[in-house]
């Protein structure tokens, strides 16, 4: 499911992140863990996407201290609900497109 | 084994410095989390992915942002330097010719400019608002790249022509040669700036595409 993953991971990201503010490596295991393992996409795939989203202001992220460890930790900003509820407008269309077509 | 891992990513990076520390302090975090969670450095390494796929969605993501800020240089360096050609235009001494009796060699490299300025400016806004497809914007990167350089070109030639007819023509206040030399000087310095960021763009989308051949 590489490629379909990769069409949509920026509407993914931003959906795990609307849960509130986690590390990469979080985001990755909560994106398997809704998905159900669905989504085989190397985890190292992810970093460039939030580092895009960041770059667009989608996002935010900064460093904190956790358990004693270095981690850089993202955030959702305004811009990026707002592009979410874009994401999640444009998905429901297509996918009432796709029903209506599979159903006929 | 994660050590390694790192200095094979590491040179593949298309950022240098603070940017390429901040990406390996992530992998890093990420990897040593896994490794643990996993009980094997080898299949968080494996999860992962391998450091060429890694390095070239980063590439892809560096073409992305490289990109707007070119499209977003080229559209303030378009307007910018229309509004100055237009301010600049108005505010010469009067022309010792009859309006719309302008020198052609004069008449057709100012249309040519102000047309190149806002061509530039145009390009840039089309392509901000095509941010999301990479090609149109490119596209746009390079169409405003090329009418600015040429637009900065022709303007600054029509500018010291403008100059030395003036001064033979004995028009009061007009610059000096030095001082026309020097603004049209920094009008193609001004150019040059404004284009760097789509020389950076385009250099970090041919890098982007290299690493997508790369994998085949």
């Amino acid at each position: 499911m590489d490629v379909p993953v990769r069409d949509h991971l920026d509407g993914l990201l931003l959906a795990v992140l609307a849960a509130g503010p986690a590390h990469g490596y979080a985001v990755i295991e909560e994106l398997r863990r809704r998905s159900g393992d669905a989504f085989d996409l190397p985890e190292g795939t992810v970093y460039p996407a939030l580092h895009r989203l960041e770059h667009a202001g989608q996002v935010a992220s900064r460093w904190a201290t956790v358990a004693g460890r270095r981690r850089r930790i993202y955030r959702l900003t305004r811009k990026g609900r707002s592009a979410l509820a874009r994401e999640r407008r444009e998905w429901a269309g297509f996918a009432e497109a796709v029903e209506a077509v599979l159903r006929a | 084994m994660i050590e390694r891992y790192l200095a094979e990513l590491a040179p593949l990076l298309p950022i240098r410095g603070r940017g390429r520390r901040r990406i390996l302090d992530e992998v890093e975090d990420h990897l040593r989390e896994s490794a643990g969670a996993l009980g094997s450095e080898r299949e968080a390494i494996r999860r992962f992915g391998a450091p060429e796929v890694v390095a070239a969605r980063f590439s892809e993501a560096g073409a992305v942002q490289a990109t707007r800020w070119a499209l977003v240089a080229l559209a303030l360096a378009g307007a910018g330097f229309a509004a100055a050609g237009i301010v600049s235009e108005n505010t010469l001494p009067p022309a010792p010719w009859a309006e719309g009796e302008t020198p052609g060699h004069l008449s057709w490299k100012l249309d040519a400019a102000l047309a190149g300025f806002l061509l530039a400016f145009a390009a840039g806004v089309a392509g901000i608002l095509l941010r999301r497809r990479l090609r149109a914007a490119l596209a746009a990167v390079g169409l405003g790249a090329a009418a600015l350089a040429g637009a900065a070109i022709v303007g600054a030639v029509e500018e010291l022509e403008r100059a030395s007819l003036y001064r033979d023509l004995g028009v009061a206040g007009v610059y000096s040669p030095a001082e026309t030399a020097l603004v049209a000087t920094w009008a193609c310095a001004l150019a040059l700036l404004a284009l760097a960021p789509a020389g950076l763009a385009l250099k970090r989308t041919l890098r982007a595409v290299a690493g997508r051949a790369r994998l085949g």
